[in-house]
C-alpha cells in the first residue's frame, strides 16, 4: 500500500492538535479549539480544514492513517457520564466493589468520601458458584442464577455487563459459561469478562478494571460511532486507530471491546514520541553523556505536570495506576501527575506559607494575565511578572498576556501577604512549583531505584520548556532536550506509535533454586507464554499486522516465594528453558537494585506471565521536516531582547529572544537566552548553553546543558553553608 | 575530624518560600522511607497490608515530617527516638563513649524500656549527621508478623503479662559504622517464628532508612545544614501556631465524654474510658482520670500509644490538614493516673492496645464533638477486629496469617457513615482473597457488608463487615482480639447505636458457638468455618 497522508489528532482539554505528514514526509501542525461536549466536532472540523481549505488540500481518499488520542474515557469516569452497567459476581462478594481494600479515603479527614461505585449495588447480581485458587470447582455454576441475573439487569435497562468470578484466572470455565449464556440470550449486551480482559489475580483490582471497562462501553461506543460516521462523511476511507494507555494503537473495532484501555490515551502518545525520538542517535557532545535512550519526560500544560520515564528507549509501563480512585490493571504508561501546571494557583495558607496548586485556574478563566476574569495568581503569572513569558503570548498568539494583571495578582495575593517584593514573590511561586515537580521526578526515579543523573530530561507541553532547566539543575540531570514543536508532541507520537496488544495470565508457580530453568514449572511457564504469544499474534493479525512483522515480548512478574509484591522482568519471545534461567538472573539483579538485597538461594515464584505484541504500520515514524515554516508573525512582533529575572543572584538581565530557526545547528549558544516559538518558550538561564540538533532521532530539537547556576528550586538565595 | 566552617545563627527568620521548599524535601524524605519499606519488605504483612510507617525527626527528637500510613505508629516512632536520645546522647551534649555516632542505627520495641507501644512493632532509628553535627533522625516502624511469645503473631487478647507477648528489645545499636550487627539480628530472628522472614524485613527497614538519610544529605548539601535545621524549627512553630489559632476559636470550658470497653478478655468489664478536655485560651488538656485501672490482659495502653491516639483525634477533629509534626503536640497536655489502663505499670501486657486506643479515639472525638459539632461523626466501629490463623499448609510449611477487619464509620453531620473501613489509629489494607487462598489452607466464603449493622438516624452509621473463613487443614490455631462486641458504637444527636460485632465458629451448625472477643489458641479442624462480624457505626441525628 502506498504511504499517503498520515493524520494524527490529539484531543486535549483546550485545543485539539493536528499533525500531518504527506507522501514527501512533510509536516503540517495546527490547533483548533476543543469542543468538550462533543469532542468529535473539533476533530471533524479540523479534518475538514485539512481536506477542504488551504492552498494544498489533502485528498481524503489519500489519507492512509488516522491516529486519534482521546480523553472521552477519562472524562466519562471523572464526570461520571458512563454506564449504566451491571455486574455478575460470585455469591458472597456483592459488596466487593465498595469494600475495595478497606482503606478509608483520608487518614484524618472524617468527612471525606470514597468514590461512588461505578456500578450501583442494585445492579450487582450474585451468582452461586465457586472456583478454588488451584482451579478446582468448589461449587458448580448455577446457570439458572446467571439467567435470572441477566434478566433482572436487562429489566433495569442495563446495556453493558461485567462478569467477575473469584479465581477465574486459575479456571475460567464458570465465567466462560456465564458469558456464553449472555451472548446467546442477550446478543445486544456489551460484555466485559474478567478472564478475557485480564486473567490476573487479586480480585478487587481485577473487578475494578473490568467494571471500568463495562462502565465506559456505552459512552465510548456512542462517541466512536459518531466519530466514524463523521470521518466517513468527510470521504476518509482508512480505519481509525486510537492511542491506548500503554502507548500503542488499537483499531476502533477493538477499542469498542476494551474502552478502558484508552484511559491515558493522550499523555501516553507523548511518551511514545519521546521514545521514538530516542531510538534515533543523538550526536554526542562528549563521551560522558548519558545515553539519550534513558529519559525523564516533563509534560507541563495548563492544569498539571506529567512526569514519565523512558528506559532503553521504551516507555515504562505500570498496572498499578488508579483512575478517579479506581484501580486499573490495563497496562498504562507509568506517569506521575502533579498539580504544577501553568494554571496552578499560588496561595498563602492560614499559617503564612506559600503554596502552589493543586487547584488550577484551567483555561477559563485561566491565569490573571489572560485577562478573562481570573484574579488569582498562577505559575504562568509568575512567569509573566519575571519576563520569562513575553508579550508575544501563548498558543501562537491566540492567548495574549497582560503583564499588568499578572503583577497585580502576584502582588495582591502573594507579595503583600508575605511581605516580599514582587520579584521575590513571583520567584517564590516558581520555586514552590519547582519543588513539586522535583518530588514527582524523585518518585519516578529514586523511588524506583534509579538515579536521575543518568537520565536526560525531555520537556514539552506549553510550559515544560520554560521550567525544565531549573528542574534538571535541582536533580543534577546532565541534559535537557526540547523537541521540535513541543506543543503538539502528543500528536507527533500518534504518528510514530505501533499497534500494540497485551495479554496476561496469573500462574503462581514456584521455580526451585537448583533448577531455575528446568522441570515442570519452567515448562508450564513456557507453555503459557507460547499460548499468550499465539493469542496476541492472532489479535495483531486481526488488527492488520502480518505475523512475520509482529514483535512479541514476554514479561514475567517474579517474586521470592513468600513475598507479596512482584518485580517485572522483560525478555524477548520466550523460547527455551535458558530464557527462564536468564529471567531469574535479571530478577535477582533488579531486586537488589530496588530493595537493596537479593536471595540467590531462595525459590522464585512466577506470578504472572505477560505478553506484549507490537507491530509497525506502514510509514509510521515521527515527522521529519516541516513543509510550512512556523508563522513568522509571532516571532517578528516580539522584541529582540527583553529583561528577564533570574533569581536574587543575577537579578534582571537583558536577554536576547530568538526563534528556534535562528539558531545555527550544532553550535552552542550561551544563556541567558529565550527561544521563542509559537507554541512554547524555552528558557536558557545564565550558566546554561543550548544547541540545535542537526540530525539523528532528535533532529530539530534543542539540547541544553543546564550547567550550574541559580535554578528555581535550587540555590535558595545564598543561604547555604558550604 | 575536619572542622567544618558553618555559617550559623543568622538572625534573619526563614522566608516562607524556603520553608515550603525545604519542608517539601523533608516530607519527601519521610515518604521515601515509607515507600522503600513497603517495596523492600519481605512479608505480606508489611508489603500487602502496609502495616508500617516512617518519619523524620529533628536533632532534639521532635517529629518533623511523617509519611501518612498508620496514625498509631507515630507513638512508637516518637517514643523510641526520645528513648534513644536519652540513652545515647548526641555528641554536642558532651557525650562520651557510647553516644550517637554517624553510621549508627538503633532498634527497639519495648513499651516500658523503649517507648514502644506493643512488641510486634519494631522501630529502627538512624541518626543523621552532616559535617559532624547531628541534624536529625530518620525512623521507620514495621509490624512484624511474629516476634515470638506464647502465640504466633504475638498478639493474644488474653495474654497475662508482656512476657507472654514475645521478645522485648530496649534500644539496641543494630548498626555501627554503617554495618549491620549480625549478632543483634540473629538474636532477634532466633526468638521468632519464621526467622528468615524477620531477618529480611529488618534488612528492608535498614535499606529504607538509607533512602531518607540520602535525601537529608542532598538537602543539606544544597541548602546547608543550618537552613535545614532552621526549616525544621519553622515547621514545628508553624504547626503549633496553626493549631493554637484553631483552639483560640473554641469556647473555653471543659468537654467530657465517657465510653466503655466490653471487657478485658478475662471476664471483667465493662471498663470505662473517661476524658475531660479542658480548653483554656490556646491550650488543650486531656485528663483521663477515672478511666479503668490497668487489667491483667493485653488491652493496656502504654504512654506512647495514648499520645499518638490523642494527637490523631485532635488533628482529625480540629484541623485534618494540620502538618503532622511535633509542633502541634506542644499545644496538648495529657494527664493519666499511674496504674490505670491508660498508664499501665510493667509487666502489664499491651499487645492488643489498639482496641483500647480505638476507644480512646472515639471518646476524645465524643468530647470534641461538643466543641466542634460540625466536624465530628458519631461513634465508629472503634475496634481493631484482628485475627491470626497459623499452622502448617499441605506442603508442611509453617504459616501465619494476620488480618485486621474494618467496620462501619460513624454517621457524619450531613451524610451517612463510611462502610467497611479501618478507622482512627489503624489503617491497614485487607489481604486479597485470591492471594490469601493461594498462600494459606483457607478459603474465604463470603466478604460483604453486615446488613442492618449501621446505627439508625437522620444520617445512618456505616456498615460493618462479614468475613467467613473456611479452614482447609487440620490443627490450625486461631487467636483474635476485638471489642465493641457487647457495647455498641454510640449515636450522636439522637442517632441510634451501631450493631456490635462477634466471632462465630461454625454458624448454623449444631456445634455453632460464639467465641470470646479476646481469645487465643483455639484449635480448628478441617471444614470449620469462622465468621468474623465487625461493628457498624453509630447514627447521627434523630431519624426522620
Amino acid at each position: 500500500m502506498p504511504v499517503g497522508y498520515r493524520v494524527a489528532v490529539d484531543v486535549g482539554g483546550t485545543f485539539t492538535d493536528f499533525v500531518v505528514t504527506g507522501p514527501g514526509g512533510e509536516l503540517a501542525a495546527f490547533k483548533v479549539p476543543s469542543t468538550p461536549k462533543a469532542p468529535e466536532q473539533a476533530v471533524l472540523g479540523g479534518l475538514r480544514m485539512l481536506t477542504g481549505a488551504g492552498p494544498a488540500p489533502v485528498p481524503p481518499t489519500e489519507v492512509t492513517f488516522l491516529g486519534h488520542g482521546t480523553t472521552v474515557a477519562t472524562n466519562a469516569v471523572i464526570e461520571r457520564t458512563g454506564g449504566p452497567a451491571g455486574l455478575l459476581i460470585t455469591e458472597g462478594f456483592g459488596d466487593l466493589l465498595e469494600i475495595g481494600r478497606q482503606m478509608r479515603p483520608s487518614l484524618y479527614d472524617l468527612l471525606a468520601d470514597k468514590p461512588e461505585p461505578l456500578v450501583e449495588r442494585e445492579f450487582v447480581w450474585e451468582v452461586p458458584e465457586r472456583v478454588a485458587a488451584d482451579g478446582s470447582v468448589v461449587r458448580p455454576l448455577d446457570r439458572e442464577g446467571v439467567r435470572r441475573g441477566l434478566a433482572r439487569l436487562r429489566s433495569l435497562g442495563v446495556r453493558s455487563v461485567a462478569i467477575c468470578f473469584l479465581n477465574a484466572h486459575a479456571n475460567p470455565e464458570h465465567e466462560r459459561a456465564a458469558a456464553k449464556i449472555a451472548r446467546e440470550e442477550y446478543p445486544e449486551l456489551h460484555l466485559s469478562v474478567s478472564h478475557e480482559l485480564l486473567a490476573e489475580f487479586r480480585e478487587f483490582e481485577r473487578l475494578s478494571s473490568v467494571v471500568l471497562n463495562a462502565y465506559l462501553s456505552t459512552a465510548m461506543g456512542e462517541y466512536l460511532d459518531r466519530l466514524a460516521a463523521g470521518v466517513a462523511r468527510e470521504g476518509i476511507r482508512t480505519g481509525i486507530h486510537l492511542a491506548h494507555s500503554a502507548g500503542g494503537l488499537l483499531t476502533l473495532q477493538r477499542c469498542l471491546h476494551r474502552p478502558a484501555a484508552t484511559l491515558l490515551s493522550g499523555p501516553a502518545a507523548a511518551l511514545v514520541a519521546a521514545a521514538s525520538a530516542a531510538a534515533g542517535v543523538l550526536e554526542g557532545p562528549g563521551p560522558a553523556d548519558p545515553p539519550a535512550t534513558d529519559l525523564v519526560t516533563l509534560d507541563m500544560g495548563g492544569t498539571s505536570a506529567d512526569v514519565g520515564l523512558v528506559r532503553d528507549g521504551r516507555p515504562a509501563v505500570t498496572t498499578a495506576r488508579k483512575v478517579a480512585g479506581w484501580p486499573c490493571l490495563f497496562p498504562m504508561l507509568d506517569i506521575e501527575t502533579v498539580g504544577a501546571g501553568g494554571g496552578s494557583v499560588a496561595w498563602v495558607d492560614a499559617g503564612g506559607l506559600l503554596k502552589v496548586g493543586p487547584r488550577s485556574a484551567g483555561a477559563e478563566p485561566g491565569p490573571a494575565a489572560y485577562g478573562r476574569g481570573g484574579e488569582e495568581p498562577t505559575v504562568t503569572d509568575a512567569d509573566v511578572v519575571l519576563g520569562r513569558l513575553g508579550p508575544e503570548g501563548l498558543a501562537a498568539g491566540r492567548v495574549s498576556l497582560d503583564p499588568e494583571r499578572a503583577r497585580r495578582a502576584v502582588w495582591d495575593r502573594v507579595a503583600r501577604r508575605l511581605g516580599l517584593s514582587l520579584e521575590e514573590a513571583a520567584w517564590g511561586v516558581l520555586k514552590v512549583a519547582g519543588a513539586t515537580m522535583e518530588s514527582a521526578v524523585r518518585l519516578m526515579t529514586i523511588e524506583r531505584g534509579l538515579d536521575p543523573r543518568d537520565f536526560s530530561l525531555v520537556a514539552f507541553g506549553g510550559a515544560g520548556p520554560l521550567h525544565a532547566v531549573a528542574l534538571a539543575r535541582a536533580l543534577g540531570m546532565p541534559r535537557v532536550i526540547v523537541p521540535r514543536d513541543p506543543g503538539t508532541f502528543s500528536a507527533q507520537g500518534l504518528l510514530a506509535a505501533r499497534v500494540r496488544t497485551d495479554a496476561v495470565k496469573t500462574l503462581l508457580l514456584t521455580l526451585e533454586p537448583d533448577r531455575w530453568g528446568r522441570g515442570a514449572a519452567a515448562r508450564r511457564v513456557l507453555e503459557c507464554a507460547a499460548a499468550l504469544a499465539e493469542e496476541v499474534a492472532g489479535v495483531l493479525e486481526e488488527e492488520g499486522i502480518p505475523p512475520r512483522s509482529a514483535e512479541v515480548r514476554t514479561v514475567l512478574d517474579l517474586r521470592y516465594e513468600g513475598q507479596n509484591h512482584e518485580i517485572r522482568v522483560a525478555l524477548g519471545r520466550l523460547g527455551s528453558e535458558d530464557d527462564i534461567a536468564r529471567a531469574v538472573r535479571l530478577f535477582h539483579r533488579r531486586h537488589h537494585e530496588l530493595n537493596g538485597y537479593r536471595l540467590e538461594r531462595a525459590p522464585v515464584e512466577v506470578v504472572n506471565v505477560r505478553v506484549e505484541g507490537t507491530g509497525r504500520l506502514p510509514g509510521s515514524g515521527l515527522p521529519r521536516a516541516r513543509r510550512t515554516p512556523a508563522p513568522a508573525s509571532a516571532g517578528a512582533a516580539a522584541p529582540r531582547s527583553r529583561p528577564v529575572y533570574f533569581g536574587p543572584g543575577y537579578g534582571w538581565l537583558t536577554t536576547p529572544v530568538v526563534g528556534r530557526e535562528a539558531l545555527e545547528p550544532g553550535r552552542w549558544h550561551s544563556g541567558p537566552l529565550v527561544v521563542s516559538e509559537p507554541d512554547a518558550t524555552t528558557l536558557v538561564p545564565p550558566g546554561a548553553r543550548v544547541r540545535l540538533v542537526a540530525d539523528g532521532g532528535w533532529a530539530g530539537s534543542l539540547v541544553i546543558e543546564p550547567g550550574v547556576g541559580e535554578g528555581v528550586g535550587g540555590g535558595g538565595g545564598g543561604d547555604g553553608d558550604g | 575530624m575536619a572542622v567544618e566552617v558553618t555559617v550559623m545563627g543568622e538572625a534573619a527568620a526563614l522566608d516562607p518560600v524556603t520553608t515550603e521548599v525545604v519542608g517539601s524535601g523533608l516530607l519527601d524524605a519521610a515518604e521515601g522511607v515509607g515507600a522503600a519499606l513497603v517495596r523492600g519488605a519481605f512479608s505480606p504483612n508489611i508489603k500487602e497490608r502496609r502495616d508500617c510507617s516512617a518519619a523524620v525527626f529533628d536533632a532534639g527528637g521532635e517529629l518533623v515530617a511523617q509519611a501518612e500510613h498508620i496514625p498509631l505508629h507515630l507513638g512508637s516512632l516518637m517514643g523510641v527516638v526520645r528513648e534513644v536520645l536519652r540513652r545515647f546522647p548526641a555528641p554536642a551534649d558532651g557525650a562520651s563513649e557510647g553516644g550517637l555516632r554517624p553510621g549508627d542505627a538503633f532498634i527497639a520495641n519495648d513499651p516500658y524500656a523503649a517507648g514502644g507501644t506493643h512488641l510486634p512493632d519494631i522501630t529502627l532509628v538512624s541518626p543523621f549527621f552532616h559535617g559532624g553535627r547531628l541534624v536529625g533522625f530518620v525512623a521507620n516502624i514495621a509490624h512484624h508478623s511474629d516476634v515470638g511469645g506464647a502465640v504466633p503473631g504475638g498478639i493474644a487478647g488474653d495474654a497475662r503479662s508482656i512476657y507472654e507477648e514475645g521478645l522485648r528489645l530496649p534500644p539496641l545499636r543494630v548498626m555501627e559504622g554503617g554495618r549491620l550487627r549480625d549478632d543483634v539480628v540473629e538474636l532477634i530472628s532466633l526468638n521468632c517464628r519464621l526467622p528468615e522472614q524477620r531477618r529480611l524485613d529488618l534488612q528492608a527497614q535498614v535499606a529504607a532508612n538509607a533512602v531518607g538519610l540520602a535525601r537529608l544529605e542532598s538537602l543539606c548539601r544544597r541548602y546547608g545544614a543550618c537552613t535545614v535545621a532552621r526549616t525544621m524549627a519553622a515547621l514545628l512553630d508553624y504547626s503549633e501556631g496553626r493549631l493554637r489559632r484553631v483552639v483560640r476559636d473554641i469556647p473555653d470550658g471543659v468537654y467530657s465524654f465517657e465510653d466503655f470497653l466490653d471487657d478485658d478478655g478475662l471476664g471483667r468489664g465493662p471498663l470505662p474510658v473517661r476524658v475531660s478536655v479542658r480548653v483554656e485560651g490556646e491550650d488543650l488538656t486531656f485528663d483521663f482520670t477515672g478511666s479503668a485501672p490497668q487489667v491483667g490482659s493485653a488491652v493496656n495502653v502504654p504512654r506512647a500509644a495514648l499520645e499518638a491516639t490523642v494527637f490523631y483525634a485532635v488533628k482529625a477533629a480540629l484541623d485534618p490538614d494540620l502538618p503532622a509534626n511535633g509542633g502541634f503536640h506542644r499545644v496538648i497536655t495529657i494527664r493519666t493516673e499511674p496504674g490505670s489502663i491508660l498508664d499501665p505499670r510493667p509487666p502489664a501486657a499491651c499487645g492488643a492496645r489498639t482496641d483500647t486506643c480505638q476507644r480512646v479515639a472515639g471518646t476524645v472525638l465524643g468530647a470534641l464533638a461538643k466543641a466542634r459539632p460540625e466536624r465530628v461523626p458519631a461513634g465508629s466501629n472503634d475496634a481493631s477486629t484482628a485475627v491470626v490463623f497459623s499452622g502448617r499448609d499441605a506442603r508442611g510449611r509453617e504459616f501465619v496469617y494476620v488480618e485486621a477487619v474494618g467496620g462501619g464509620g460513624g454517621a457524619r453531620p450531613g451524610k451517612d457513615g463510611l462502610s467497611g473501613v479501618q478507622v482512627h489509629v489503624t489503617n491497614t489494607s485487607n489481604l486479597p482473597v485470591e492471594a490469601l487462598e493461594a498462600e494459606f489452607p483457607l478459603r474465604v466464603e463470603a466478604y460483604r457488608f453486615a446488613p442492618g449493622s449501621g446505627g439508625p438516624g437522620r444520617w445512618k452509621g456505616g456498615l460493618g463487615l462479614v468475613r467467613d473463613i473456611r479452614v482447609l487443614a487440620d490443627g490450625v490455631v486461631f487467636s483474635c482480639h476485638g471489642d465493641r462486641q457487647k457495647i455498641p458504637p454510640y449515636g450522636l444527636r439522637g442517632g441510634g447505636p451501631g450493631r456490635p460485632g462477634r466471632f462465630v465458629l461454625n454458624p448454623g451448625r449444631p456445634d455453632e458457638r460464639v467465641l470470646p472477643s479476646k481469645t487465643s489458641g483455639v484449635v480448628l479442624c478441617r471444614g470449620d468455618l469462622l465468621r468474623i462480624v465487625t461493628p457498624g457505626g453509630g447514627g447521627y441525628g434523630r431519624p426522620t
